[in-house]
């Protein structure tokens, strides 16, 4: 109802509005507004008591599936739906064509505008855009109610949403933007290169005359302003990179390479005054002529921002450091790492051959499980050589730290969880190798230390069963402080006496374990 | 005052915390996390029977999850009677409640025992009667064969919760209760097992 409330109706509608007829009773009426009230009055749409405009559009919509051709406003236009497909639903008998719920009124059912097929409201609540006969019109339609098959048939629908193809576009953005980057590097370099070579040839004069030489620092001041005109000072009022405006403690100053106008402070690291040697080293791929004595340029300095900086020698930068040696923190991670690798691929193999032989002792077997537990053995004494190497290393910072504690502590796991096995194994190739005779006096000497005969399996249930023990032991003992806190004695007292029961029992368990046990 | 030491056994989650809290604090809560190890609590109670005759149970609520399994015979040990609790919504925990009460009389002997059944969480049944998965007349006809109290509760709505300590309280009063009438004995069970069975293994001795 809003539709005839509102100004920006259109001509169009306007001249429908004259040729309005009820739907219901076929009168004629002028206007919507009065096409409205007619509805409300005679046909009793609606609420009684808000008959009149504050009735909303949802109430409407509600009403309207009662009446097969009855006005639906829309927002601001006088959009009429094709409605003679719809069904006619039997109210108690029609069903949700999705959820088969019964229809019972006209409350709970709806049509969907583009099949006309009934739902219930909630199977019916998605929106398209349809033109007035019920077509897919996505650019000039209007927004109406459909059901989920119809929304889903529509051209174009994917699940995901739309999918548009931008990577071309993106492909010509940054291609312009790199060729941008690469251009300015170039203006850069040769204007360092002018600059370079125009600062030596300055110098060898100065070094030349005793005139040349007092003059030295004003040409040198000439010859930067010739090859890149700095900006006026009068122009910049703040810096071109930090936007800090000047002050009498914040001076200008002008990059030689770009000219613009920047601070030198610390903080921000604008602008600074480098030796020209040292940029002229640092880019020693450039054709810039270095067979001048360098005691003629060793003090002069330039100055440049931190842009041009950045824009000429960060790629040198880098690819300096790739070329340089990799630090030895990371060649013995390698050799650690291709170490544990031997280790993790040799363990499984000989530990599924020890059971082979632990169920059918056989001699070449045995000679072959030797060889290969000496080389696992071998490749353990290696890596904890390397782990020994790793801990000398002093680092340079502590994100090097960093790295070798996290190194060693991996190192330290891993030993851990593969020689647990190997133990129990050195146990069982031991009591064989001493009935069969043929291992080395050394091999069977090691042996000497494990004497425990607990399997893995047996060893690791005891660990969980201590394990617990403890956590309750803990528990237990915290019970008995605040037993004894809230003053109940007797509590505490059988308390104390389980927590006896508690520590007899992991000393047992303890003991069972010997070696295998928490050290 | 007579003191009986009551173990409570069964799966995880089938709700033994929330019948001890309920005979204890006579509360309830619905987001109980799960009991790390076991738990000691005490109630004292009177008979209904025998008026003039107060129990107080030290009771030790152990966890059901399986990592905490070798816990339980430190409790079950000398304990004077065992409730070992089942849900009726879940038939593994029926079975795993029947693999406790073998436990127990494999290794307790159930002449100084007194061991109860209890299905809990019976409020689900009444809420939607397919929740069910136990028939009360199954459960019951076990316990029967194996010569166990047997009850159904919930803690949730409390009912059947208190009946269980009560019968249980009289069961082990005219075991134990009615032999030796002082408090300090009533503590000290018979035949006490004090070596873990499992440990008197060949494999845990020292070589």
């Amino acid at each position: 109802m809003d539709a005839a409330d509102s100004p920006g109706s259109s001509d169009n509608s306007r001249k429908l509005d004259s040729e309005l007829s009820c739907p219901v009773c076929a009168q004629t009426v002028h206007d919507l507004a009065r096409l409205n009230e007619h509805l409300d009055r005679i046909h009793g749409f609606g609420d009684v008591s808000h008959a009149d405009a504050s009735r909303t559009s949802k109430q409407a919509s509600m009403s309207q599936n009662t009446v097969e051709k009855s006005f639906r406003p829309t927002k601001g236009n006088a959009f009429e739906l094709k409605r003679d497909h719809w069904i006619k639903p039997i109210w108690g008998k029609s069903r949700c064509r999705t959820c088969s719920k019964k229809l019972n009124q006209a409350r709970e059912a709806i049509n969907c505008r583009r099949c006309g097929e009934v739902f219930c409201k909630n199977h019916c609540d998605l929106i398209i855009k349809l033109n007035v006969n019920a077509e897919y019109d996505p650019l000039q339609g209007e927004w109406c109610k459909c059901c989920t098959s119809c929304f889903r048939n529509r051209a174009g629908y994917n699940e995901f949403g739309v999918a548009f193809d931008k990577t071309s576009v993106f492909v010509e953005l940054r291609g312009s933007r790199i060729e941008d980057e690469q251009l300015r590097k170039l203006q850069l370099e040769n204007r360092f290169i002018r600059l370079a070579n125009g600062i030596r040839q300055i110098s060898n004069q100065a070094s030349k005359s005793m005139l040349a030489s007092i003059r030295k620092y004003t040409d040198i001041n000439k010859f930067e302003r010739s090859v890149i005109p700095w900006t006026p000072d009068e122009a910049a009022f703040a810096c071109s990179l930090c936007s800090k405006p000047f002050t009498l403690a914040l001076r200008k100053h002008h990059c030689r390479l770009c000219g613009k106008v920047v601070c030198d402070e610390s903080q921000t690291n604008c602008s600074n005054q480098v030796p020209i040697m040292s940029l002229i080293r640092a880019a020693s791929d450039l054709p810039i002529s270095t067979d001048f004595l360098e005691t003629n340029v060793e003090d002069v300095q330039i100055r440049v921002c931190s842009a041009c900086v950045r824009t000429l020698f960060k790629k040198r930068k880098f690819m300096k450091e790739i070329s340089l040696p990799e630090p030895s923190i990371l060649r013995i991670y390698d050799g650690m790492r291709n170490t544990a690798n031997v280790i993790l691929s040799i363990l499984p193999k000989v530990l599924s051959q020890a059971e082979e032989i632990s169920s059918a002792p056989n001699g070449p077997e045995i000679a072959l499980l030797t060889r290969m537990r000496r080389k696992l053995l071998d490749s353990f004494s290696v890596y904890d050589r390397l782990t020994k190497q790793m801990l000398k290393i002093k680092p340079k910072n502590s994100a090097e730290e960093r790295i070798q504690k996290a190194i060693v502590a991996r190192a330290s796991t891993l030993i851990q969880e593969n020689m647990l096995p190997l133990r129990s194994l050195t146990s069982t190739a031991g009591t064989k190798n001493s009935s069969h005779e043929t291992t080395p006096e050394s091999e069977r000497s090691t042996n000497q230390g494990y004497g425990n005969n607990l399997s893995i399996r047996e060893v690791k249930e005891y660990r969980n069963q201590l394990m617990v023990l403890k956590e309750q032991k803990f528990l237990v003992e915290n019970m008995v402080a605040s037993a004894s806190k809230q003053r109940k004695f007797d509590e505490a007292e059988i308390l104390n006496e389980n927590l006896r029961e508690l520590n007899e029992q992991s000393e047992m368990i303890a003991r069972a374990l010997g070696e295998e046990g928490f050290r | 005052m007579l003191q009986f030491k009551l173990v409570l056994l069964g799966d995880s989650s089938v709700g033994k915390s929330s019948i001890v809290h309920r005979f204890v604090k006579d509360s309830f809560d619905e987001f109980r996390e799960s009991t790390i190890g076991a738990a000691f609590l005490s109630q004292t109670i009177k008979l209904e029977k025998h008026p003039d005759v107060t129990i107080k149970f030290e009771i030790w609520d152990t966890a059901g999850q399986e990592r905490y399994k070798s816990l339980a015979p430190m409790y079950y040990r000398n304990a004077n009677a065992a409730l070992i609790v089942y849900d009726v919504t879940q038939p593994g925990s029926l079975v795993k409640a029947q693999s406790w009460v073998e436990e127990l009389k494999n290794k307790v002997g159930d002449q100084d025992l007194v061991i109860c059944l209890a299905g809990n969480k019976v409020d689900l049944c009444d809420e939607d009667a397919t929740a069910r998965e136990v028939e009360r007349e199954d459960a019951q006809l076990y316990a029967k064969e194996q010569g166990l109290l047997f009850y159904e509760a919930s803690a949730k709505t409390g009912a059947g919760v208190s009946a269980i300590f009560q019968e249980i309280g009289e069961k082990v009063y005219q075991k134990k209760g009615m032999e030796v009438p002082s408090s300090a004995q009533a503590r000290k069970p018979l035949n006490v097992e004090l070596q873990r069975p499992s440990t008197n293994d060949s494999t845990s001795c020292c070589s």
